[in-house]
């Protein structure tokens, strides 16, 4: 579903990603973790089209990202780190905008249910700036699922949102993904990885070091006990690398 | 400890010069700083440097030298009057320019409130001694020792005026803290003494305001010159503006030694002041976390959006269909970035403004120049608002970039999402022109009406009001006129907001809004460089277009057509082809850009 084949993205003499290649399934979630400045970000900025890579491609369901990218960005979500609204639409136009720029059948239908599960119902003509964090990153997961998206792409999901609220997208992002939806996340909260990916893709300096479930990965790493949790495995991936 | 803020202070200001200096070293930077050094160089600097009308050269006039001790009288006497004004008002915000970064630091650091005192005062010292010494400096006083004397002077003044400023804001706080009786008496005390001051003010004045009438009816300037300095000052008024004089003394120095004696005085009162301002009682910290909150909300972009009634965010300019064209959701999306007004309701509201510009002057029988001033703004308005399409609205490419991890993820082709984004500003502009255009044929039809009401002749007249002007009358042939200046004006605000559109995406970084102060300078020369860049384009854009017209003339000169007025439009919309034609060209570039576009982190990071 999400094809990633030598990825890199160069900066100049900076290579923020190297030859990176990773596969999600319909259905699995992927886990991209890595230390500050390891290059998830970047990645998934390419992955999404947002950056255009400087070598490798990026193929959502089926289709190529460079080659085809309105197919592509046709079945792509993409929930970035900080969620960043327009300023000057309400919670109820951006999802309107964005049922109509993927064509969304039943949009405002639709649009309606997505708040009320993500408790923004009542802060429909609500500006960006009068929403918490946590609401503008839930009305970013509602603009994201809304046109049914094949392959999703989630940057630090649960940051801002309260226990109840982090409860509640884990779960939509499980339900999402057994909808038989491809979804990468990426975060700093290890626990949260480890809770809901099947498998992990450890990143640094913007070179893939780790791909596999947690029993694969701890077998893959000498010196690591049979029960050791993901944080621990980072903290094996990353030895050495000061960040 | 007071060093470790002046330290901090210090550290800030070099923070941000290091970072501009280091902003330079990019190619992008480094043009625009040269472009914007030079610009300024040549026309502000250099024409300032070169004033030489000093004091001395005042002073050495016959005539200067008669006027400017009633000069100084005069400065004395403005500042009197200014300076305590702002005491009568019960009211006023806390002074302190903190940020809310700031005082969470300082509130909590091991400071006493002198401190934290003395670190705002020395905030603002930056803006105190630049306003004093730019004035002195750049508007002829004479050679550099002069004009460095009398800033210096200056400095002393706003810096005692900046200071007595932060005294009444601590008072104003201080009077809420106070015991009712009391505050009630402070003010009371400072009312009556301000309004005693100002009557003895005003009493003096009465007597001057009548020996500078009479002066002013000398014969030339120099007997009104002489009257003016033979004036006598009435005492009462001398010695209520006596300390404003002490204080205004250091700026009218001639040399060194003047200099020195003039301002000890004043030094002692600034110190004394700001130990006043130092020792304050009054519970500042909270004001002041209040003040900088709204101070960074109000430079927020997203202040005036909150604003909005919430029956005011269910309005949408039109009904956004279910499907379509991306590019009318896009255009939905940005127009809204202006106004959420519905586009009818605007249409019927500029009508109704067109009728009553057209009637209610006539109907008032206003003067004649009522309809000539609306005809100038409709007429500048039909001609300058397509040429400002992209600079007007901020409503495309630029203002997107802030977006662009939502609006790259789009699923819409890029040739049609710069279309859109170009459209969404020229469409305004044309509906301003087009509402010019209403305002000048309105003005002309009131003009006549009056005419005819009034029997008043009008002179608003484009074309002689009796017989025939090219196969017809003068109304049709000033409505046929206007109407072939609207197709110029909708491909003109094509043209350029397509030409801003293009700059954007070939310079993003030079044509984004950024609130990185450490560019401003070299922002300054980038958009000038841009602003002549685009002004140039339209320029040779406009040649095609009128070749074209030439060409259509000259035929039609040679076949022996009869020239009438109906071919005006006609010849609006050949000269319009053109430039929609290379508008569109631009906007095929641009997709071609924006699909290419490899977007810096600095960008990346815009509105973070």
């Amino acid at each position: 579903m999400i094809e990633v084949d030598g990825l890199s993205k160069s900066y100049g003499a900076v290579h923020a990603v190297e030859g990176l290649s990773l596969t999600v399934a319909k259905g699995e979630i992927l886990g991209l973790v890595g230390p500050n400045g390891a290059g998830k970000t970047t990645t998934l900025r390419c992955m999404t089209g947002i950056i255009p890579p400087s070598a490798g491609y990026v193929r959502i369901a089926g289709f190529d990202l460079a080659a085809k990218p309105l197919d592509a960005k046709r079945r792509l979500a993409f929930v970035p780190d900080e969620p960043r609204l327009f300023d000057y639409l309400t919670s109820w136009d951006h999802m309107l905008i964005t049922s109509r720029l993927y064509g969304v059948k039943d949009g405002s239908a639709r649009a309606k249910l997505l708040l009320d599960e993500f408790e923004l119902g009542d802060r429909r003509d609500a500006y960006p700036s009068e929403l918490s964090r946590g609401m503008k990153q839930k009305l970013m997961v509602a603009m994201a699922l809304l046109h049914q998206p094949e392959a999703l792409l989630l940057d630090e999901p649960l940051t801002g949102l309260d226990p109840t609220a982090m409860r509640r997208m884990k779960t939509r992002i499980q339900t999402t993904a057994a909808s038989g939806v491809a979804v990468v996340l990426s975060s700093h909260m290890l626990h949260l990885v480890e809770e809901l990916c099947a498998r992990v893709v450890v990143v640094v300096r913007g070179k893939k070091v780790l791909d596999g479930t947690l029993e694969e990965i701890r077998q893959a790493l000498p010196g690591l006990s049979r029960d050791a949790d993901l944080e621990a495995i980072f903290m094996k991936a990353v030895e050495g690398d000061a960040g | 400890m007071i060093g470790v803020l002046f330290r901090l202070q210090w550290m800030q200001l070099k923070g941000r010069v290091v970072r501009s200096i280091r902003l330079l070293r990019q190619p992008k930077y480094l043009v625009g700083f040269l472009v914007g050094a030079m610009w300024m160089g040549l026309w502000v600097v250099r024409p300032m440097l070169k004033s030489r009308i000093g004091i001395g050269s005042v002073a050495g006039n016959p005539l200067g030298a008669e006027l400017l001790p009633v000069f100084r009288q005069l400065v004395a006497l403005v500042v009197a009057f200014a300076l305590p004004l702002p005491w009568l008002l019960p009211w006023g915000r806390l002074g302190l320019p903190f940020r809310e970064s700031e005082l969470t630091m300082l509130l909590q650091a091991p400071l006493t409130r002198r401190q934290v005192i003395q670190y705002g005062l020395l905030k603002s010292e930056i803006g105190v001694l630049i306003s004093a010494l730019i004035l002195p400096l750049f508007v002829g006083l004479g050679g550099l020792r002069t004009r460095l004397l009398m800033g210096c002077g200056t400095w002393l003044l706003f810096e005692f005026w900046h200071l007595n400023g932060k005294w009444r804001a601590l008072f104003i706080r201080r009077q809420a803290e106070l015991p009712a009786g009391l505050a009630r008496a402070r003010r009371l005390a400072v009312t009556i003494g301000l309004v005693g001051f100002y009557a003895a003010l005003a009493w003096g004045l009465r007597s001057l305001s009548t020996q500078i009438l009479a002066a002013s009816r000398g014969a030339d300037v120099r007997q009104v010159a002489q009257a003016l300095s033979t004036m006598t000052w009435p005492p009462l008024l001398r010695a209520v503006s006596t300390p404003a004089w002490w204080l205004t003394a250091p700026m009218f120095a001639g040399g060194a030694a003047a200099f020195v004696l003039a301002a000890a005085p004043v030094l002692l009162a600034v110190v004394a002041q700001r130990e006043i301002v130092l020792r304050s009682k009054a519970r500042f910290e909270e004001s002041a976390l209040e003040r900088a909150a709204k101070e960074e909300g109000r430079k927020s972009p997203a202040r005036r959006f909150a604003a909005i009634s919430s029956r005011a965010r269910t309005s949408h300019p039109f009904a956004l269909d279910r499907n379509g064209p991306p590019e009318i959701a896009l255009v939905w999306k940005n127009a809204m970035r202006v106004s959420r007004t519905r586009w009818l309701s605007i249409g019927y509201f500029g009508a109704a403004v067109l009728v009553v510009i057209a009637v209610l002057p006539a109907a008032l029988r206003l003067h004649e120049v009522v309809y000539s001033v609306l005809a100038v703004i409709g007429a500048a308005s039909l001609v300058v608002q397509p040429l400002l399409a992209g600079m007007t609205w901020n409503n495309d490419l630029r203002s997107e970039l802030a977006y662009l991890e939502m609006v790259r993820t789009w699923p819409v082709p890029a040739r049609r999402f710069v279309l859109a984004e170009v459209i969404s500003p020229a469409l305004l502009s044309f509906a301003t022109a087009v509402l010019g255009a209403g305002i000048f044929l309105a003005s002309q039809f009131g003009s006549h009406m009056r005419e005819t009401l009034t029997g008043h002749r009008s002179y608003l007249v484009l074309f002689p009001r009796t017989g025939v002007v090219w196969g017809l009358g003068a109304g049709p042939v000033t409505v046929l006129l206007v109407a072939s200046v609207l197709p110029m004006a909708a491909a003109l605000a094509f043209f350029s907001s397509a030409a801003q559109n293009l700059a954007t995406l070939f310079v993003p970084a030079w044509m984004a809004h950024s609130a990185d102060r450490s560019r401003g300078f070299a922002v300054f020369g980038q958009r000038l460089l841009v602003s002549a860049a685009l002004g140039l384009a339209v320029l040779l854009a406009l040649i095609p277009g009128a070749l074209l017209v030439g060409a259509a003339a000259a035929l039609q000169w040679w076949l022996r057509v009869p020239w009438s007025a109906w071919a005006f439009p006609f010849w609006g919309v050949l000269a319009a082809a053109p430039l929609f034609a290379l508008g569109w060209l631009l906007v095929q570039v641009a997709g071609r850009l924006w699909e290419r576009l490899d977007p810096s982190q600095e960008i990346l990071e815009m509105g973070r």
